[in-house]
């Protein structure tokens, strides 16, 4: 158990790496984010809403990966996003269209297409085991703190002891 | 406080990062600068003609017409704000990647 909590943390921090640069990226340097997201080859009203929901997702997969209750809602988003991402470089490689820019950030971008795609791919298979690990852990109760420590253990104690005071004093 | 970073890991190791990036971002990795591209509304000839400060019209849309606008570099045009324009005889130069993979 404490073997899989650690490659989780593990995965989490990978993750991190990935979405806080790429999501601070999009935001520092907007105006290049959206003109590469306009010379994509799909409508510009679908780019329009891209601009803004894909940076907004990306903090919220961030924020999800962070907070302990909702990592698993974090994997399993940064898995959607991760696959959808992958499936569009796949396309454009399959199709040919390496001549399209890659409007995802500073680093990315100097990969190239096939590079990119096998990046990709390593980020969306350590989303998909960093969830059905964090799955596995939440049903095995992992997450909640351990009871020889921390201030809900010392209430329970107190709690206890309360009680078996008021049992001794019947 | 030792504590309190063991228990705030996470958090803390996004914010690091978070900082990080956003220092890195501020010296050192240089992007391709938006400004160095400019758009252009394109008329009924195909011609450029004004440019466009905020970007494409969303009704603009390139991939059913995509030499509704055209993007050329800094280098083919010539002014400054909104009276930039095309250099003449470098209309050809356009950067409409939509544009290059449709035909």
């Amino acid at each position: 158990m404490k073997k899989k909590q650690k490659i989780v943390n593990i995965i989490i921090v990978v993750l991190l790496f990935l979405w806080i640069p790429i999501t601070i990226d999009k935001l520092y340097n907007f105006e290049v984010f959206k003109a590469g997201i306009y010379r994509q080859p799909f409508s510009n009203k679908l780019g329009e809403a891209l601009i803004y929901t894909l940076p907004f997702t990306e903090l919220v997969i961030g924020i999800l990966l962070i907070i302990r209750k909702s990592r698993h809602i974090g994997f399993a988003l940064s898995s959607l996003m991760m696959a959808l991402f992958t499936n569009y470089v796949g396309m454009a490689l399959l199709l040919g269209k390496t001549g399209l820019p890659c409007s995802c950030g500073s680093v990315i971008p100097k990969l190239g297409w096939t590079w990119h795609f096998w990046f990709n791919l390593v980020f969306l298979s350590l989303s998909i085991i960093g969830y059905f690990l964090q799955r596995h852990l939440n049903r095995n109760g992992a997450f909640r703190e351990n009871s020889a420590t921390g201030p809900s253990s010392a209430k329970r104690r107190n709690t206890i002891n309360f009680i078996k005071h008021l049992n001794c004093t019947k | 406080m030792k504590r309190f970073i063991f228990k705030n890991a996470m958090p803390l190791i996004a914010l690091g990062i978070a900082s990080a990036s956003y220092l890195m971002m501020s010296f050192g990795i240089n992007p391709e600068k938006a400004d160095d591209q400019f758009w252009f509304e394109v008329n009924s000839s195909n011609q450029p003609t004004q440019v466009l400060e905020e970007g494409p019209d969303p009704e603009c849309e390139t991939l059913e017409e995509p030499d509704c606008a055209k993007l050329y570099n800094e280098e083919d045009t010539e002014g400054t704000g909104s009276n930039r324009t095309v250099i003449p005889g470098h209309e050809a130069n356009y950067v409409n990647y939509v544009s290059k993979i449709m035909n």
